[in-house]
């Protein structure tokens, strides 16, 4: 259940650590929370310091680990996301954590492939 | 342990319809050599001539199957390919579409792959179940680096040092200066 105002940890290394969702790409009606395999706009609040991305850049994100239980593989411990451009390029080169192999369904091939481990 | 909580987790989660046929052409891979052929949308000799015919250049092939990278439940075989402009890497991806469907002709209906990244052109992904194809830009692929992911011997390397290296420069305290022009206070 990601809405806006929710605080996400970033799981890949471009540089970014803490994150708050500010829109649900997509969110209308009847889908009002995001999920796994949602694209959200973020505010970076916290970031490694020396690297492109710096706090309160706004980005795109997917989602890729969800605490709650909605049908898919696995439920995570906590709530993170990759970060995106408007294209769908990762920004970071590599994503770290299992990634629920759900993602490739929803047109994620490039994060899942950048990931150690898919389950 | 990731294993053990892989099957058990895929033993208590039931695939919805539409993803059957993928999750058992991907498991049943490594397994059974005998593989209906119409499953495949594409073969890897047929790749990699395609590659050749619209010359993409640096075509390297990571067989990811059972026990490699992703414990086998992504896809058999990972096919990089690198183009020469934003142009010719959607052209590249065109040409693969194109021999895939010149393949079906015949057939009643046709399949095709997922494609990924068309419209921007630095990275397209076709994804064809057991063969995943990436075609990158030059820069987009020194940036990416696709290759040490999936090479065993270099990803270790990768993936302990930059983390140190991160906590080295993240730990380290520096003392803000003070800029101020006020004079001190005496105490």
């Amino acid at each position: 259940m990601i809405q806006p105002q929710t605080l996400l940890n970033v799981a890949d290394n471009s540089g970014a650590r803490k994150l708050m969702c500010i829109r649900v790409i997509g969110a209308a009606g009847n889908q009002r929370y995001a999920r796994i395999g949602d694209v959200i706009v973020a505010v970076i609040k916290d970031a490694v310091p020396q690297m492109p991305l710096e706090r309160s850049e706004v980005i795109r994100a997917v989602i890729v680990q969800f605490k709650c239980e909605d049908g898919i593989i696995i439920r995570y411990d906590d709530n993170a996301a990759v970060i995106i451009d408007q294209k769908g390029n990762p920004k970071g080169t590599r994503v770290f954590g299992a990634i629920a192999e759900e993602l490739r369904e929803l047109n994620f091939t490039k994060i899942v492939s950048l990931a150690p481990e898919v389950l | 342990m990731l294993p053990a909580v892989r099957s058990c987790a895929l033993g208590r989660w039931r695939p919805p319809h539409h993803l059957l046929p993928r999750l058992l052409s991907s498991s049943s891979a490594g397994a059974s050599p005998a593989r209906p052929q119409a499953a495949a949308l594409l073969e890897l000799p047929e790749v990699e001539k395609v590659l050749r015919d619209v010359r993409a250049g640096d075509v390297r092939v990571f067989p990811v199957g059972e026990g490699g990278l992703h414990g086998g439940a992504c896809a058999d075989y990972m096919v990089v390919a690198t183009g020469r402009s934003d142009w010719h890497v959607r052209n590249i991806a065109q040409a693969l579409l194109y021999k895939i469907k010149q393949k079906q002709k015949g057939s009643d209906r046709i399949l095709m792959p997922s494609v990924e990244g068309q419209q921007a052109g630095k990275w397209v992904v076709i994804d064809s179940g057991s063969i995943i194809i990436h075609a990158l830009e030059e820069r987009a692929r020194e940036y990416y680096d696709l290759e040490s992911i999936w090479s065993k011997e270099v990803s270790p390397n990768t993936s302990v040092q930059n983390p140190l290296q991160e906590l080295e420069t993240s730990l380290v305290k520096t003392r803000r200066r003070n800029l101020s022009q006020k004079p001190m206070k005496s105490l």
